[in-house]
């Protein structure tokens, strides 16, 4: 028993820490979508959910600048939740 | 060095990847949405996303109970060593050809940068390699002992 104790407590200590971090990220409802940021190359309106389209296909992000999209939950309106969300940039 | 230490520091080793592995295997699971919906986007991986999204984090927790059973831990260590040069050989292609893309790893390493990801996998990939090491001179002390 002794030789598995700090296996033991490794899998105690991720388990814990992923149910934070699981808890942390989960968003609202629905499912994972792409949503382009509709100012884009303003990124005055990043954190406003009203300003992304949802959006099927291949996501046109190259770079490193500006926001271009995100993937996240739908809110039920056709907007991304934004806390969690993976972000896009584009030059 | 004297075997106990070598025995603590596997221990240890063992204890620090099946910690990072179980924990990023949890998360890629638990938001496996989200981490295919990234690795569709990597130019590497593509259409293969689906099967990797599940594939990955499976390697990762069958990697992490090796590692937990003793008798096997070599063959953890030798998966561990394994994973983490696959990972910082695909960071480096992710720097180098398509730094934009967001990382597609699981839990607040997500969070790092790619350059902060690849100093953290070149720091594991040396862990795995030194816990490989002690595990086989373990190995073969036993070995050597149970002749004379």
């Amino acid at each position: 028993m002794k030789k598995y104790f700090l296996g033991i407590i490794a899998i105690i200590m991720a388990i814990t820490f992923s149910a934070f971090t699981v808890e942390k990220n989960k968003a609202s409802t629905g499912t994972q979508e792409n949503f382009t940021y509709n100012d884009y190359p303003d990124d005055t309106w990043i954190n406003d959910p009203t300003h992304y389209t949802l959006f099927t296909g291949t996501l046109d992000c190259n770079g490193s600048a500006h926001r271009c999209a995100v993937s996240a939950n739908d809110d039920g309106t056709g907007h991304p939740v934004l806390s969690g969300a993976v972000i896009f940039t584009k030059d | 060095m004297k075997k106990v230490d070598r025995t603590l520091i596997t221990d240890i080793l063992s204890a620090l990847f099946i910690l990072l592995f179980v924990y990023t295997a949890i998360t890629k699971l638990v938001e496996r949405e989200s981490f295919n919906t990234v690795l569709r986007q990597s130019p590497l991986i593509g259409t293969a996303s689906n099967t990797l999204s599940f594939l990955l984090p499976t390697i990762e927790l069958i990697t992490a109970l090796l590692l937990f059973i003793p008798s096997v831990r070599l063959w953890g260590f030798a998966s561990s060593f394994f994973l983490m040069v696959i990972f910082t050989f695909y960071i480096t292609y992710m720097i180098l050809f398509t730094p934009h893309l967001p990382c597609s790893c699981g839990g607040v390493l997500a969070y790092m940068t790619w350059k902060e990801h690849l100093i953290f996998n070149i720091f594991f990939t040396a862990l795995a390699a030194i816990g490989l090491r002690f595990s086989l001179g373990n190995k073969l002390f036993i070995a050597i002992n149970r002749k004379s």
